[in-house]
């Protein structure tokens, strides 16, 4: 019988030879995905399924946003709390969040694109300079080794800076993005990895958004729709038409109104038109004509999917309303 | 939905077997396609869709 707790405090310290540990951070990506095993059962399975996350489109449940690439890292880890009595030893009363400042390099539109994340909370996973792969193992309800799902790490984020450069310290002028991990538990407990030894940073882009717009006035039921990509320089237009035009014609787009806008519409052609760098987009003239005038028209693009699969990749476009 | 491309324009097939070669001709003229080629677009997009499909029948003259 032992007298004493001794052999209960821990456990066994040997781990493992030549495990990972965390390295430089070089990217990460923000979002509520959480890989199966299925998923990340090995490195390639695992990257596709990244990918898969990256590309899908806004506000699916299962997307990922891919920050910009890192190239300063402040460890900002805020320091234990201590204390300890007049008399007594001192002691740790609480562990330090971990908090990262890492700068990135922007231009104002990819900064603005970041902004909707400032003051945010997330799940997030970082990837390093080692091709691995952070994130927390998420307990199931049997907690077996590799059954968990693989959850990003919950952080505080926020987007500053990119203001005016001094001309006299590289520092200025760059964008900051503060991530404090708000589970220490998570962080150490939890900590969890994947090697993706083919992955590096230019991988992992987020998806550019593409805006439409109508070129002209209607005539009757056929619309001159122009794709652009918003930007925040004044007299700039970056219209998609030369690169993409004649593959997004050839792609399915749908129509609908009413409530939800649930009653389709038939498209009966999209085709290009060269002069004006648009998209002509026909609608069935019977069903046209009879809406009320002043029926919004909710003309949908091709999804992230579809796009892809016609070889247009690394874009989403937004649907228009459309009024008769 | 089944398109058929012609001359860059993508047409709804479907759409297209649903009604008449005269009726087509008269809804895509917008494109600047010759009768010629909307009849041939039009023939394409009702050859395009399954057989289990009906295509309209022509009107008689």
């Amino acid at each position: 019988m032992s007298t004493n707790f001794c052999s209960l405090v821990g456990g066994n310290t040997g781990a493992a030879l030549c495990g990972g540990k965390r390295k430089v951070p070089k990217k990460f990506v923000a979002g509520n995905k959480a890989f199966t095993s299925s998923e990340y059962a090995d490195a390639e399975t695992f990257q596709a399924a990244m990918l898969a996350a990256i590309n899908l489109p806004n506000g699916d449940t299962n997307k990922l946003f891919p920050f910009p690439e890192i190239f300063d890292v402040a460890v900002n880890t805020e320091a234990p709390t201590m204390g300890n009595l007049a008399l007594g030893p001192q002691r740790r009363l609480r562990k330090g969040r971990p908090v990262y400042t890492y700068s990135v390099e922007l231009t104002h539109e990819e900064y603005q694109a970041l902004l909707p994340f400032d003051g945010v909370n997330v799940p997030i996973f970082s990837f390093d300079d080692a091709t691995q792969w952070w994130g927390y193992r998420g307990a199931a309800a049997a907690n077996t080794i590799n059954t968990n799902p693989f959850k990003g790490e919950m952080v505080y984020i926020t987007v500053s800076g990119n203001g005016f450069e001094d001309g006299a310290n590289a520092a200025t002028g760059v964008a900051t993005i503060s991530v404090s991990y708000k589970s220490i538990d998570d962080f150490e407990k939890r900590g969890t990895y994947i090697k993706t030894p083919d992955m590096s940073p230019g991988d992992l882009k987020g998806l550019i958004d593409i805006m439409l717009s109508e070129t002209q006035a209607h005539a009757s039921n056929v619309y001159k729709i122009k794709a652009t990509i918003p930007v925040a320089q004044l007299g700039v237009e970056l219209n998609v038409y030369d690169d993409i035009g004649a593959a997004l014609a050839a792609l399915t787009w749908t129509a609908g109104t009413g409530a939800n806008y649930g009653t389709p519409l038939t498209i009966t052609s999209i085709a290009v038109d060269a002069t004006l760098k648009s998209l002509t987009v026909t609608f069935d003239s019977t069903a046209y004509t009879a809406l009320a005038g002043g029926t919004k028209i909710k003309l949908t693009p091709p999804n992230t999917t579809a796009l892809i699969a016609g070889n247009i990749t690394g874009f989403e476009i937004g649907s228009i309303i459309l009024t008769k | 939905m089944n398109k058929v491309t012609f001359e860059g324009i993508s047409f709804n097939a479907d759409w297209a077997a649903s009604i008449s070669e005269k009726e087509f001709v008269k809804h895509e003229a917008h494109h600047g396609l010759t009768v010629d080629q909307l009849k041939q677009a039009h023939s394409l997009c009702k050859t395009s869709i399954s057989p289990a499909q009906v295509p309209a029948a022509e009107p008689k003259p």
